[in-house]
């Protein structure tokens, strides 16, 4: 019987054992959500002319390695209609320069108001994932619901910035900020 | 040898009791085998069993099933399409079933059994991601013998490795397959795994490799939504993955139980409280992670 015993042992070592994807995976799907919600919003806000130049500028401050390894892959893949997209990730709220979109992740949201600061008077969509931020400012701030991503809208807080937010936009947000 | 000394003391048994030889073609056969012809054992065997008188005989059905596993060692061995294999053990069982006073009972399933392990034998060496469906043939040939030999439902350790492999390769399938839409090999993988958990509930790779196929797929599920993907089917998209991550949940619980030092399934559930947006849990796990890695490097 021990013959058949290390035999029969051997059935797994042939097909091994395949391992399930890193929580780095999972960190990476939720990324690669925002980065689809942030494409999609490029398509429902309309920026003011003057601030359409050869480049579209999506600005992170302390990107994760997953969001900015999404973020280049939509820059490779994709385009905001006929502006190619670059991406720059800010080591702190004094390196912000112009930008179409600035997206403050939860772990730099006390940089919220210096950054504020810095795009004031330009035409730059702030994104953020911190409770209350679009409260605080931001147009967009990303929530959970259900524990899936969602999002809530400050259309006013867009428009303080000179941009034009459709309404079907205001449809798929999970809270309008009025 | 071991199987030509049960053929002599079987036929001297049912010599005994029947009055010995009943029929020329099988007297010769026996004599063709004992000279190691066997060729000529098969004619004068499958001329023999023409006579409808012998197929109430254990003798000749014996006899017949151990010419023709001559047969297959001569000719077939190896070979994973064996007919001289099949009707050897086909008639070994018939033999064993006419012969109600089983005294010959250890020599019959003696010889069936050595069939049954090139069953086996074969069955495992095919377990590939080409060859896994003449594997699953021929497994199923082995646990056929093996059970009606047993009487029992399952044959234990030897099915939950199987069975196991088995939803490795449709496990592996289902990942190389395009955007992960191959559902049918995602269903045979849950369908291996499952039944190993009916004869095992404790079996931590089946349980550990559900809940893997679970939290990969909800995983893959996101990573290959394209970009321009509208909002409303991101949506739908991540309640499937929700749904996914829940399923996994508990598998991945059930193997962290079984095997608390690995690091596998508390990475697995890791990713799933990340995906399910639990920071709490999520922390426990990493805080878990961190232990079980410094413990690994303390005993490398």
């Amino acid at each position: 019987m021990r013959k058949l015993y290390i035999v029969l042992f051997s059935f797994l070592l042939l097909t091994g054992t395949a391992y399930a994807q890193s929580d780095r995976q999972a960190e990476q799907a939720v990324a690669h959500t925002k980065v689809i919600y942030i494409y999609n919003f490029t398509k429902f806000i309309e920026w003011p002319p003057e601030s359409n130049q050869t480049e579209f500028v999506i600005g992170v401050i302390n990107a994760s390695p997953a969001l900015l390894d999404e973020l280049n892959k939509l820059a490779a893949s994709k385009t905001a209609g006929t502006h190619k997209f670059v991406i720059r990730n800010y080591k702190s709220a004094n390196e912000i320069d112009k930008c179409n979109i600035l997206f403050i992740p939860e772990g730099s949201n006390a940089l919220l108001p210096e950054a504020l600061k810095k795009i004031h008077g330009q035409s730059t969509l702030v994104i953020t994932e911190s409770e209350g931020d679009a409260r605080k400012g931001s147009a967009i701030n990303f929530i959970w619901k259900d524990n899936k991503q969602a999002f809530e809208l400050n259309k006013s807080n867009a428009e303080k910035n000179h941009l034009v937010v459709s309404s079907s936009l205001k449809a798929l947000a999970a809270i309008n900020i009025e | 040898m071991k199987h030509l000394r049960y053929i002599v003391c079987f036929l001297l048994l049912l010599g005994a009791i029947t009055g010995r030889a009943q029929n020329a073609d099988l007297e010769a056969a026996y004599n063709c085998i004992q000279r190691g012809s066997v060729d000529s054992a098969r004619t004068f065997i499958d001329k023999a069993m023409k006579d409808k008188t012998l197929l109430n005989s254990a003798e000749a059905w014996y006899i017949r099933g151990f010419i023709y596993k001559e047969l297959y060692k001569k000719y077939q061995s190896g070979m994973t399409n064996a007919p001289f294999r099949d009707t050897a053990v086909t008639d070994l069982f018939i033999s064993s079933q006419i012969d109600t006073s089983k005294q010959n009972i250890d020599g019959t399933y003696s010889t069936i059994k050595f069939l049954s392990a090139t069953y086996y034998n074969d069955a495992r060496s095919l377990m590939d991601s080409v060859h896994y469906l003449t594997s699953i043939r021929l497994y199923k040939k082995y646990r056929d013998a093996m059970r009606k030999m047993s009487y029992t439902k399952n044959l234990g350790t030897s099915d939950v490795e199987f069975y196991n492999a088995l939803g490795n390769i449709y496990t592996n399938y289902f990942s190389s397959s395009a955007y992960n839409q191959e559902k049918k090999y995602l269903d045979s993988a849950k369908k291996a795994y499952d039944f190993v958990l009916e004869i095992m509930p404790n079996d931590y790779h089946a349980n550990y490799s559900i809940g893997r196929l679970y939290y990969n797929h909800a995983v893959n599920l996101i990573t290959n939504t394209p970009f321009d993907a509208p909002i409303d089917v991101v949506d739908k998209n991540q309640d499937s993955c929700v749904h996914l991550a829940k399923l996994a949940l508990p598998y991945l619980k059930k193997a962290h139980e079984l095997e608390s030092l690995k690091l596998e399934p508390v990475r697995g559930l890791k990713g799933i409280y990340y995906l399910l947006h639990d920071p709490d849990n999520f922390q426990k796990m990493d805080e878990l992670e961190k232990e079980l890695m410094k413990r690994e490097d303390h005993h490398q």
